[in-house]
């Protein structure tokens, strides 16, 4: 009995996103007490609809974050995205063909800042700050800032239709989620993201192309990054020049509730539970007629709790390691 | 047998410093070869031309009897030349498993699925071959530091190696897992491989190596069987100096001591120590002997106010004090030079200068200006008295040596006038020059009336420096001996029986 009580202690301290599951959970039982129709299915797909776009860009930041990287490009990146393939459709390129280069156009743009970051050797953070700045600038000027509406139905059905009473866009969810898993757990690769996070020299001295993968963790995050901008121009049926602002935050946010560290923590999993436990409060807000105003201090409030166990978790760490001692 | 590994006249060139200059180098077919030297000889630079980060300036390298360039870590690998390097390269954020796999599956640049289940069973394998039981799912970070080195090794077992250089590979195990670690190397050997050992531990090079090359300021000044050297001639041929003395005879004599100074009575701390009772008086080196995690470091952190201990008393010249943390421990004259010189000891990246004067300067510092002129004193003051060998003050502590950098240290410590010093294994991983030269400094220290507590897990360190030596095992101190009355043999045994086994 004690074995099996220690297993199950060790399996909540080691995996972080079981502890989050168990938040999310317990956020959705307390809101459908407090306010039933929260539990409503038609409140369930909508929640689900809504959280798609943070969580398919939490999934891609999420390989940039435990490599210990930062891309607040990502708003940006975004824009960019759901515009072009907007103009495109306008122009009369077929969906696909539009779809295609819009994901295309995100993974240069993370092969961009990767180069940047690795060749020019500037600090994430700074890099991608600039590239977002250029971007958004860049795009402003190009689009002359105007609406793009009245895209073709056959594309807006992506964000807007649903199959078996479930929205598309969760199915694209799954779809990046289960790859971003393979990735993750499954390959070579993603193992070499986590090493990179974890110990820098040591990952060189094993023989990893640390710049590579650095690159490779950009290129992941802005082809996420495409896909969440194709899923919003459809799920929106036009697109305006301030698209995702501020958008690298709310993604960001899900990510560290999701348990993802700058020490090479964090997984696709636990990003998207980050996403859905975003979405949920706000939803959930909403729902009881709770000023929307309180949702940035309940966001707030949701990281330094995610650190705050973060903390506690490492220092049962040390706890248990006195114990074997 | 057939040299593997044969190196012909390689120099290595570093700006300004000649690392190496036309040093033969030749492993034979399975054997333990030992590589000998102080810090600085050039040991390091040769194994780094080996692995693959260096490429030498002259000179070739052959491996199985052919020439063979080695341009980078990864082809090293490839060519079956493994490194445990001193400082772990472990990530900590991943599973055993994936650790021990990292190498020999998980660096390539591939999106292909891995087969998790036959790289768990091989990985199983190597653990079962070292005999060695480490839970594969759990986090490297939760492991203990012996658990870790033991990882280091299985992660060099997975790949298909020729050679396997090991550096410094018992550091940090205690006694029963440096002797499980020799039932690994040399089971390695009989299957035909080659291990290049360093060590700082001619004990253990004597047990376990085949043959010893010895160098010495970049020149190979001999390669022989080790059956053919005595202990005595390797020192010599290490330090070049003909006057060594051995263990017993440099041993510190002690002088009359002075008044109690520090006191513990009772003190404890939740699972780390309980009961521990002694006096440190005035000119007296007071030792704490024990393995690693009996709690040593602890006792050491608690006198410096970074644990506040649950029970017990500290008395300072008779008086009892609180101790809240280091700030108001170097107020009270206790100093606190730590184990770990790299983790918790140098400013890392910062100066010489910064490096030895800070303690003083925040001690002394009310308004949060620097001042200089003290700063100017201390360092001419220190940097002579304890012939810090530096190019200059504004050096980056980096590039100083361990026995320099330790000095800095001592140096950071004594510019704040302490009265009780406590070192933590003040020798480790210094070469026998530095540690005779850190051992005659604290023996002056002392005798100047200073009270000195060292943490070692080492008995030779232990007799060697001290006057009184307590044997902590588990939290508890169990015996009390003088060097005089004691021997490294007894010391060890009393140290180690009913040791506490590696397990989770």
């Amino acid at each position: 009995m004690k074995r099996r009580l220690s297993r199950y202690r060790l399996l909540l301290i080691q995996r972080e996103e079981i502890s989050i599951a168990i938040t999310l959970v317990v956020v959705l039982l307390v809101f459908g007490v407090m306010e039933p129709s929260f539990l409503d299915s038609v409140n369930l797909v909508r929640l689900l609809r809504q959280a798609c776009i943070t969580a398919i860009m939490a999934i891609g930041i999420v390989f940039v974050i435990s490599a210990n990287g930062m891309d607040v490009s990502v708003g940006a990146i975004l824009a960019v995205c759901a515009t072009l393939s907007a103009q495109l459709l306008l122009s009369g390129l077929p969906a696909p063909t539009a779809i295609l280069v819009s994901l295309a156009a995100g993974a240069f743009m993370g092969l961009l800042n990767g180069l940047i970051v690795t060749k020019l050797g500037i600090k994430e953070l700074i890099a991608t700050l600039a590239t977002s700045y250029i971007i958004r600038g860049l795009l402003l000027r190009i689009s002359g800032a105007k609406w793009l509406t009245n895209l073709p139905r056959s594309f807006t059905v992506i964000g807007q239709g649903s199959f078996l009473g479930i929205p598309i866009p969760v199915y694209i969810l799954l779809a990046v989620t289960a790859g971003a898993y393979l990735l993750s757990n499954y390959t070579a690769l993603g193992k070499q993201i986590k090493a990179v996070g974890g110990n820098r020299e040591a990952a060189i001295l094993s023989g990893v192309n640390v710049d590579r993968i650095k690159i490779l963790t950009f290129v992941i995050c802005g082809f996420c990054t495409g896909v969440a901008g194709v899923v919003y121009a459809a799920r929106m049926g036009s697109v305006q020049s301030n698209t995702g602002i501020g958008m690298e935050f709310e993604v960001i946010s899900a990510t560290l509730i999701g348990g993802a560290s700058f020490n090479g923590d964090g997984s696709p999993v636990g990003a998207l539970l980050g996403a859905l436990l975003l979405s949920a409060i706000k939803n959930g807000l909403v729902i009881m007629g709770i000023s929307p105003f309180m949702e940035g201090v309940v966001t707030g409030l949701l990281i330094l709790v995610a650190l705050a166990v973060n903390v506690a978790r490492s220092r049962m760490e040390n706890a248990m390691e006195v114990q074997d001692g | 047998m057939a040299a593997i590994l044969e190196m012909r006249g390689i120099s290595k060139v570093f700006p300004g410093v000649k690392a190496l200059s036309g040093v033969d180098y030749t492993v034979e077919k399975g054997e333990i070869s030992a590589l000998l030297g102080e810090n600085g000889a050039g040991k390091s630079t040769l194994i780094k031309i080996i692995s693959g980060v260096y490429a030498p300036s002259a000179g070739e390298i052959l491996l199985d009897g052919k020439p063979q360039a080695i341009n980078s870590a990864s082809e090293a690998q490839r060519l079956g030349i493994g490194t445990i390097h001193q400082e772990f390269n472990l990530f900590p954020n991943l599973t055993v498993l994936e650790n021990i796999a990292f190498c020999s599956q998980l660096n390539s640049f591939s999106c292909k699925l891995l087969r998790w289940k036959s790289i768990r069973k091989k990985a199983a394998e190597v653990l079962a071959s070292m005999r060695v039981e480490i839970p594969l799912d759990s986090k490297v970070k939760y492991l203990t530091v012996a658990q870790q080195q033991l990882v280091e090794i299985a992660k060099s077992l997975m790949l298909n190696i020729k050679i396997l250089i090991m550096d410094e590979p018992t550091a940090a195990l205690t006694q029963r897992e440096i002797q499980d670690l020799f039932v690994v190397i040399r089971s390695l050997r009989d299957h035909g491989v080659s291990i290049i050992y360093i060590s700082h531990h001619l004990g253990e090079v004597m047990e376990l190596a085949d043959c010893a090359t010895i160098l010495r300021d970049g020149q190979k000044i001999c390669a022989k069987p080790v059956a053919e050297l005595t202990e005595k001639e390797i020192t010599q041929m290490i330090t070049g100096k003909t006057e060594y003395l051995s263990t017993l005879e440099k041993r510190r004599t002690a002088k009359e001591f002075g008044e109690v100074r520090l006191e513990v009575r009772d003190l404890a701390l939740r699972a780390k120590y309980r009961n521990i009772r002694f006096q440190v008086r005035r000119g007296e080196i007071y030792g704490i002997l024990g393995p690693l995690g009996a709690g040593k470091t602890e006792i050491g952190a608690t006198l410096y106010g970074v644990f506040h201990p649950d029970q017990g008393e500290i008395l300072l010249d008779g008086k009892p004090v609180s101790l809240r943390s280091p700030d108001s421990a170097l107020r009270r004259k206790i100093a606190y030079i730590s184990e770990d010189r790299k983790g918790t000891g140098n400013l890392t990246g910062m100066s010489v200068r910064q490096n030895l004067s800070i303690s003083a300067l925040l001690l002394e510092c009310k308004s949060g200006i620097i001042n200089r002129k003290l700063q100017g004193k201390i360092i001419a003051e220190y940097i002579g008295a304890l012939r810090i060998k530096t190019p200059s003050d504004t050096q980056s502590i980096n590039f100083l040596s361990g026995g320099n950098q330790q000095k800095v240290l001592i140096g950071r410590s004594l510019a704040t006038n302490p009265q009780v010093l406590i070192l933590d294994q003040p020798t480790r991983g210094l070469d026998i020059g530095a540690k005779d030269e850190i051992r005659k400094l604290l023996s002056q220290l002392a005798d100047g009336g200073m009270s000195i507590l060292v943490l070692t897990m080492e008995a030779a360190e232990a007799m060697e420096l001290c006057d009184t030596i307590a044997v902590l095992k588990e939290g508890r101190i169990t015996a009390v001996t003088t060097p005089a009355q004691s021997s490294v043999q007894e010391l060890t045994e009393k140290m180690l029986s009913g040791d506490v086994e590696v397990k989770q």
